[in-house]
């Protein structure tokens, strides 16, 4: 029992001598995030814009003030996330395919 | 025999109690390097290792700029996410500015700003995007979207009114407005009207907001980044037109703006950015330098338009300042990452890659906007 307990511990310590000299043992520990299916779609008052501009969306949904879960359903598929501020203004609508993606962001 | 067997036993025992007192042994020393490692990574990935810049001297209002060293020039010209977690770590870089995304309320904003500036010899750029109807206060604060704003006063009192606001808050630079003449997917960012109304609504806008001592800023630099792209492509080119530079050269002209935003997008006509991302082409911001000399602000550089177009970082890193942008964009969330964009400019510099009078003469221009004599 000591020596699976003491094992695992001592894997503990390599990965974080690694970790700490910045040693990445790619792609260990990753999901594998890419754009494909992703949708994103900007609601101001009445009006819904799909963008394929994910990145721009990314940054505009990280500006906002929290992302929550939502079950809206528009014409491109299912809205997994909402980004905003406040009641009244822009909403950024993302699947949850986009999101992950937003998530990995270097600025989120 | 009996007695022999006991014996046995008895040493069998006695190493099996030695076995787990080793291994009992062996896990607490592992336990304890583990706490240690992980409690080291912790505190490196918050940035408490990074290094403190020594204090800069302030003279009656004067900096001398030999007496700051190459590092502290450069982390002055970059701008990053004001995430509090992050606070000492920018605060020992000395960068620039911070950047503030939405926070729950006016309480919490203020105190994030009070807490960088303290006792900042030279006090960070407070920015926000408070442009057409992004709002970072719409929770607590509500202002018209310049898609509303139909006439030119109008433009001057949200822009009067916005100034009164941050000033009141603290932010002293505010990256609006937004002068695209097309809006087609926020439909709220930028004002209605042809490319002359845009750009008195934008002067009326930038004398209300610069009234209240906020810098404005007017973006994105050529225009046209404001449109529906291709499915799925991040680098992008665009024919910009005589009307899509024309507030741009208006608002030069009257010599009131004070900065100004260039985008990732590959442009040709009017102008020409040689194949390159605007932000990095020498060209572009030369040109805007030769008709404007308030500050030039890189669009934030981790959009996929400007990253996809390098085989690594650091390139891009490098070209950002060699195009001679003053302020670069940077919201890397990682200060460890940010240290070591700042160390990899200072290499491209000391190999003269990027002339150390362009970083002079950049960081003259922010040291002059924050109210100090430089010399």
């Amino acid at each position: 029992m000591w020596a699976i307990v003491n094992i695992s511990l001592a894997l503990i310590v390599i990965l974080l001598v690694l970790h700490l000299f910045n040693i990445q043992i790619s792609p260990i520990g990753q999901a594998v995030v890419t754009t494909e299916d992703t949708f994103c779609v900007v609601n101001w008052q009445n009006e819904y814009t799909p963008t394929n501009d994910l990145n721009r969306c990314c940054f505009e949904a990280r500006k906002q003030l929290s992302c929550k879960r939502n079950h809206e359903v528009l014409d491109n598929g299912i809205v997994g996330w909402s980004c905003q501020t406040g009641e009244g203004g822009l909403r950024i609508l993302l699947n949850d395919q986009a999101y992950r993606y937003c998530v990995k962001q270097e600025y989120w | 025999m009996v007695r022999l067997t006991k014996k046995r036993k008895g040493v069998k025992i006695s190493s099996k109690r030695a076995n787990i007192f080793t291994s009992e042994k062996t896990f607490a020393i592992l336990l304890i390097i583990v706490f240690i490692l992980a409690s080291v990574s912790i505190v490196k990935a918050k940035g408490w290792l990074i290094p403190r810049q020594p204090e800069v001297k302030v003279d009656n209002g004067v900096i001398k700029l030999n007496s700051l060293s190459l590092e502290q020039k450069i982390a002055q010209m970059i701008i990053v996410q004001g995430d509090v977690t992050s606070r000492q770590a920018w605060k020992n870089m000395q960068v620039g500015g911070v950047h503030l995304f939405a926070r729950q309320n006016d309480h919490v904003f203020r105190n994030t700003i009070l807490d960088f500036q303290y006792q900042q010899r030279i006090p960070f750029f407070v920015t926000v995007d408070l442009e057409g109807c992004v709002n970072p206060f719409q929770n607590y604060k509500r202002f018209p979207a310049a898609s509303d704003i139909k006439e030119v006063g109008g433009a001057f009192t949200k822009g009067f009114r916005e100034g009164e606001f941050l000033k009141d808050l603290g932010v002293n630079l505010n990256f609006a407005p937004v002068v695209d003449l097309d809006d087609q997917i926020w439909r709220c960012r930028a004002f209605p009207g042809d490319s002359q109304t845009i750009s008195e609504k934008a002067q009326a806008y930038i004398l209300g907001l610069q009234n209240n001592g906020i810098i404005a800023t007017i973006k994105h630099y050529p225009g046209k980044t404001l449109v529906v792209r291709d499915p799925h492509k991040f680098i992008v080119n665009a024919q910009i037109e005589e009307n899509d530079v024309l507030p741009y050269r208006y608002l030069f002209d009257k010599g009131d703006v004070k900065a100004v935003m260039v985008s990732h997008i590959i442009t040709n006509g009017e102008i020409d950015s040689e194949g390159l991302p605007s932000v990095v082409s020498k060209k572009v911001i030369d040109d805007i330098k030769d008709d404007f000399d308030g500050l030039v602000i890189s669009d934030e550089i981790h959009m996929l338009g400007l990253k996809n177009f390098f085989d690594n970082v650091d390139d891009m890193y490098i070209a950002v300042f060699k195009a001679g942008n003053d302020i670069i964009l940077n919201f890397d969330a990682n200060p460890n990452e940010v240290n070591r964009m700042i160390k990899v400019v200072a290499d491209a510099v000391f190999r003269n890659e990027i002339p150390v009078r362009q970083i002079d003469a950049s960081v003259t221009k922010i040291l002059e906007m924050k109210g100090f004599r430089v010399k």
